[in-house]
């Protein structure tokens, strides 16, 4: 069977047929997650994050215009409630030197948290220097390299210029550059 | 260059946003310089650890959770159709009429046409063409009287005037409505503008 386009599901929605939203949302929950996981720093964090990012949604679609598109305007949501959670409380960093916490912390975490550790570190300290940088830099880090999106598609989310995204990008890759270069020296790189 | 010069520029040349010229001098210092080879080096470590990261995985009850929050009748439910920022009939309704006025136009320039010219000039070129030729100077002379009939309505300068006011005004709206269209759909996302 043919995939549904965002469009139809979200008109079906619209017409009351919540199990379209359902298709929607299990194609975007790991993109959602994900967002809201790099963005906040813990997985029950980011797990609230992105039910309330999927809840607004749908309360809120009636006002999406297929002129764009969907993922852009979903992904706006979520990190719109990202960047007012983090004012609340900021990034929770895993402490590296806690093997129990890193491996329940690591995204889908292996059945053996000790063999999973090794391989994770990096990912543990790559992931707590992310919750270092300034918000802004940190979420245009997160939609360009981990989301994969261009300046362009990032700088259309945020509804910023495509110059002030770049610009974000840029200070908040050499600060992570920075942070992880102790490590890399460390690992003989 | 210095090495302070092209730490400024290295990000910048790894998105290749510099000029081949710019590119080419940095390419030159890197070939000669270890501490800013290492630099970039870095630099693109850093960029791969992120990139390698692992996805983060929803919980397996993350959609069923999702789905008995909205069934459960406690959220609001999404305001139905989709309504049009700006209906779409003022912008017919003035275009059509613009669209008649230069319509005329055009058939002031089509009465300029002499068919009758035409059709001999056709004539002169065979018997075959000479049939054509009588066809279209026939056919020519019923679209001037057309146009005649329908510029007679709008000769009078006010009207016309009018009809190409509605043909601005229609433009205008379109416009307008797709502004306007572009800027909701983005609003959510400059609210983060900060
Ligand atoms: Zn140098």
């Amino acid at each position: 069977m043919a995939e549904e386009s965002d469009d139809l599901l979200i008109r079906r929605t619209l017409h009351g047929d919540v199990d379209a939203f359902g298709v929607i949302v299990d194609r975007y929950r790991s993109r959602v997650f994900n967002l809201a996981y790099r963005m906040l720093g813990d997985r029950d964090r980011a797990d609230e994050a992105a039910q309330e990012v999927f809840i607004r949604a749908y309360t809120a679609l009636g006002s999406y215009r297929p002129s764009g598109s969907f993922s852009s305007w979903l992904l706006a949501i979520a990190a719109n409630y990202c960047i007012d959670s983090l004012r609340q409380e900021p990034f929770a960093a895993v402490p590296i030197d806690n093997p129990k916490a890193v491996a329940t912390a690591v995204a889908g975490a292996a059945s053996d948290p000790h063999a999973a550790y090794g391989r994770t570190e990096t990912q543990q300290l790559t992931h707590n220097a992310l919750g270092r940088l300034p918000d802004m830099q940190r979420l245009v880090i997160v939609l360009v390299h981990i989301h994969g999106m261009s300046y362009q598609q990032a700088a259309e989310v945020l509804g910023q210029p495509v110059g002030t995204v770049k610009s974000h990008a840029h200070r908040g890759r050499a600060r992570l550059k920075r942070l992880l270069a102790p490590h890399m020296e460390e690992n003989g790189l | 260059m210095r090495c302070w010069q092209v730490r400024r520029q290295l990000l910048r040349y790894e998105d290749g946003d510099l000029s081949p010229q710019q590119a080419a001098q940095i390419q030159g210092h890197l070939r000669a310089c270890p501490a800013c080879r290492g630099e970039l080096a870095r630099g693109r470590t850093a960029v791969a650890w992120v990139e390698a990261l692992d996805e983060a995985e929803a919980a397996p009850d993350f959609s069923d959770r999702v789905m008995a929050t909205i069934r459960s009748g406690q959220v609001t439910e999404p305001a139905g159709q989709r309504e049009s920022v700006l209906p779409l009939w003022p912008v017919a309704a003035a275009m059509g009429v613009g669209g008649l006025v230069l319509a005329a136009f055009v058939g002031l320039w089509a009465v300029s046409v002499d068919f009758s010219a035409l059709g001999s000039t056709l004539v002169a070129w065979g018997s075959d063409a000479g049939q054509a030729a009588a066809a279209i100077s026939v056919m020519g002379k019923a679209l001037v009287l057309l146009v005649e009939a329908a510029l007679r309505v709008f000769t009078t300068p006010a009207l016309v005037l009018i009809a190409l006011d509605l043909l601005l005004l229609g433009v205008t709206l379109l416009l307008l409505r797709l502004w306007n269209a572009r800027r909701r759909a983005l609003r959510i996302g400059t609210m983060l503008a900060m």
